[in-house]
């Protein structure tokens, strides 16, 4: 029993240490994890700024680097900086409460706009259709290309000659 | 000098506000004289304002700074070349860049040949005349040019090194020449509706002036992309920045204008809707501009804050309210006579669609740009809206836009079937999906660049059926050769042509925005000898250097760059130190190729000399330019006088007696 207790003690250890220095090595400032974390946060206004020049950056890039190497995950990290920051914290707005209006808006208002463009061409093509019978599309004359092109070469042909 | 300068404000001001008078009462009493006279202070005005610019130019050229503009944005070493390009780095000075842009135009407009004895010109001058005086007042009340300082200064502040650079001369000038374009086509939509013309005369004679407002737009957004591209702490070419923002909403607008007129046109439809967009492409060039000078968002291009965005803001409010007016006077006139669809699957119902989704997103873009006040007005929380919200909301509507115009040109008129569909989309359609099966294959996994690509692709090749198909029609009457056919068959048609070769600009641009999502970047610190490699790229840092340049000094880093082992040279990041500005500046070194371009910047160094670089691999990045010098000479093609399609129209509408 002695000898599990100081296997077990020892395997922590060994455990704690190697995750430490595996985990130093495994995170810097070019990870891609840590630059996919960084690319969701505002950092105070700085995220646009280039990582060469701006401290502010370089320091929440280092941050991140550092929390992973501690073991936290991405969600946890993100959650951390929102307890920080709330929702000011980060590049876009919360998908819940008022923030969700940001994203819904936009879809709305192109869905409105469909919705009015369908029911516009629906009625003037109806009406369309009551006044008068439709010619078959393939005998449309003069709307498509070759047609165009026909017709402006007799235009031209017109104005050398008259 | 200060009197000269002054006087000439004052006096354009008073003329301004004349003329205007001039012009309504003339219209009002059916005064020729009057009118007359009101073109005679039009032209005065113009005379005024080259006078201003001149002197302002000359100031700051010699670098008087006893005027307190000269002090504030120059310095005595700066180049002359940047002490005159000072003239738009603050307030005064571009609003004074921004009144001789619409002088120029309003004496343009008021002694065209081709409006002689027209009697819509006293109105269109005197709509341009608002905003004359508008300016003018700006000038001479709020922020004036030629202000004096206490005493002379022995040096000015200089100007801000990130405005040194060939970008700050091009870039201002032509999206001022872009949004005071637009005041024009404006002008004349709004006279035509005053004096009743309901037809497409206005769009007809405004329409090189608006293609024009519109590749300078476009050119002036390119521009400042790419001097954002190159300047340190701008996000790159595009970050969705709010005042980026404020000159894409006009442009996405003037875009969906330039579509829906040649339904107007061609099939008398979508009147009221032509006439709502160019008076919304003008209110957001003013909307622009209060966003750029009122502070109420934070822009690292913004001029900072002041007071003059709630003038623009009033003066915005004032003329939509006014055009909303005449617009919903006129709207029975309008209406009557309008076209009507008579399928769903027709070119004016795509056009249709077009605008609908270049409507959809100028709102996005409008909506994410505003809402962080929106969100502080409701919650007092100023939330951040940046390119992650812009990308997700943006990237599915600018790739139906895409799609659209991909399928657009080959859709008949009036009425297409689903045999004219499949003869032409066919190919286009299976060679696009080969592409895209491609690129899965070559390991892209992401849905966006791989539906992206395929749509591009798609794009393009439509394009090329709509040339075979034309110039293949053409031979088959006139049995010229291939590349006569062609060229005829574009020149004969140049609006049209015009109009496809800025698609495949567009395209090109697309394909080199998608492309640079694919970036890899590394920040190491290295000694003197030490290697670092990137993607296919080893850097080796040989030295870090210094040099003079004027007053300013120069620290630099020589970096030889290998490529799969070939040596390609040796590329040189620098960072300045300005006499007279506290801060250095970073010059970035790009290595641009077709297929990517390689970034690197100097982020520091310690005095072992060992240094920290970042460096980038931004792939297809220089397509975005080529695309760019692709669509202004498909607008130069479209706009460029010639025999064919340059027929100055008719006017048609009620007569007057004053001209």
């Amino acid at each position: 029993m002695h000898t599990l207790k100081i296997t077990a003690i020892i395997y922590v250890i060994l455990a704690a240490a190697f995750s430490t220095a595996y985990g130093q090595e495994a995170y810097d400032i070019n990870s891609t994890e840590v630059k996919e974390i960084a690319g969701y946060l505002s950092m105070e206004g700085h995220s646009e700024h280039d990582l060469a020049t701006c401290s502010t950056k370089q320091r929440y890039y280092e941050e991140i680097a550092e929390m992973l190497n501690d073991g936290y995950t991405k969600e946890e990290i993100l959650q951390d900086y929102e307890a920080m920051y709330g929702e000011q914290g980060f590049r876009e707005p919360n998908k819940s409460g008022f923030s969700i209006l940001a994203w819904t808006i936009p879809i709305l208002m192109l869905g409105a706009g469909s919705t009015a463009f369908i029911l516009r061409i629906k009625n003037q093509v109806n009406n369309q259709r009551r006044e008068k019978a439709p010619l078959p599309a393939e005998r449309n004359a003069g709307e498509n290309t070759e047609d165009e092109v026909i017709r402006a070469i007799i235009e031209e042909e017109k104005r050398k000659h008259f | 000098m200060h009197i000269i300068g002054n006087v000439s404000i004052y006096l354009a001001f008073f003329l301004s506000i004349y003329a205007f008078a001039a012009y309504v009462l003339g219209i009002k009493k059916q005064d020729q004289r009057l009118i007359d006279s009101g073109k005679g202070a039009t032209m005065g005005i113009f005379i005024l304002a080259s006078i201003s610019m001149i002197l302002m130019l000359v100031l700051l050229g010699t670098s008087q700074l006893q005027f307190e503009y000269v002090y504030r944005y120059t310095s005595t070493d700066l180049p002359v070349m940047y002490k005159l390009a000072a003239l738009w780095a603050g307030n005064a000075g571009s609003l004074l860049l921004w009144t001789f842009f619409l002088a120029m135009y309003s004496a343009m407009v008021a002694f065209s040949r081709k409006m002689i004895r027209n009697p819509m010109t006293p109105y269109i001058i005197s709509i341009m005349m608002l905003n004359v005086i508008f300016f003018y007042f700006i000038l001479s009340f709020v922020t004036q040019p030629f202000a004096l300082m206490d005493g002379v200064p022995p040096e000015g502040r200089g100007l801000n090194p990130m405005l040194q650079d060939p970008g700050m001369i091009f870039h201002p000038v032509t999206l001022y020449l872009g949004y005071v374009g637009l005041a024009v086509p404006f002008a004349f939509a709004i006279a035509s509706l005053i004096v009743k013309s309901m037809d497409a005369f206005w769009i007809q004679m405004t329409r090189r002036w608006t293609i024009i407002a519109w590749a300078f737009l476009t050119l002036g957004n390119v521009i400042g992309g790419y001097w954002a591209y190159t300047e340190l702490g701008w996000g790159g070419y595009w970050a969705w920045d709010p005042v980026e923002n404020a000159s894409f909403m006009p442009w996405l607008t003037v875009t969906a204008y330039l579509h829906s007129v040649m339904i107007q046109e061609r099939k008398n439809m979508l009147k009221v809707w032509n006439l709502s967009l160019i008076i919304l492409s003008y209110a957001l060039t003013l909307f622009g501009t209060f966003l750029v000078r009122s502070g109420v968002l934070t822009s690292v291009h913004a001029f900072g804050e002041t007071n003059l965005g709630a003038y623009f803001l009033v003066f915005m409010a004032f003329m939509v309210i006014l055009s909303m007016y005449v617009l919903m006077s006129r709207y029975h006139l309008i209406k009557k006579d309008t076209g009507q669809f008579e399928s769903f699957l027709s070119k004016e119902s795509s056009f249709l669609v077009n605008n609908l989704i270049l409507l959809g997103a100028t709102f996005a873009v409008f909506w994410g740009t505003v809402f962080p006040l929106v969100s502080e007005a409701v919650r007092g929380t100023k939330v951040t809206v940046g390119v992650p919200f812009f990308n997700t909301v943006m990237s599915p509507i600018l790739l139906a836009l895409l799609f659209i115009m991909a399928v657009c040109p080959l859709i008949a008129w009036q009425r297409s079937s689903m045999k004219n569909i499949r003869d032409n989309f066919l190919i286009p359609a299976v060679i696009s999906l080969a592409v895209a099966a491609v690129l899965v294959i070559m390991g892209i996994r992401n849905a966006y660049p791989v539906i992206a690509f395929a749509i591009i692709s798609f794009m393009v090749l439509t394009h090329l059926v709509e040339f075979i198909r034309g110039t293949r029609a053409r031979r088959k009457v006139t049995k010229e050769a291939v590349p006569v056919a062609l060229f005829r068959l574009m020149i004969r048609s140049r609006r049209r042509y015009g109009g496809y070769i800025v698609h495949l600009g567009i395209a090109l641009i697309a394909f080199g925005i998608v492309g640079s999502n694919f970036d890899v970047e590394r920040m190491e610190t290295l000694s003197i000898g030490e290697s670092m490699e990137i993607d296919r790229y080893t850097l080796t840092y040989e030295n870090l250097g210094q040099r003079t340049e004027g007053v300013n000094d120069i620290v630099f880093a020589n970096i030889a760059v290998e490529e799969n082992g070939r040596e390609l040279g040796y590329i040189q990041p620098e960072r300045i130190f300005y006499l007279n500005w506290e801060e250095p500046s970073t010059e970035v070194a790009v290595r641009s190729t077709l297929r990517e371009d390689l970034y690197v910047v100097l982020s520091g160094w310690e005095e072992d000399q060992r240094a920290t670089f970042q460096v980038k691999v931004n792939p297809l990045v220089k397509w975005i330019w080529i695309g760019s010098y692709v669509l202004v000479i498909g607008s130069i093609f479209a706009i460029w006088g010639g025999r064919y399609g340059q027929v100055t129209p008719r006017y048609a509408g009620p007569e007057r007696k004053v001209h």
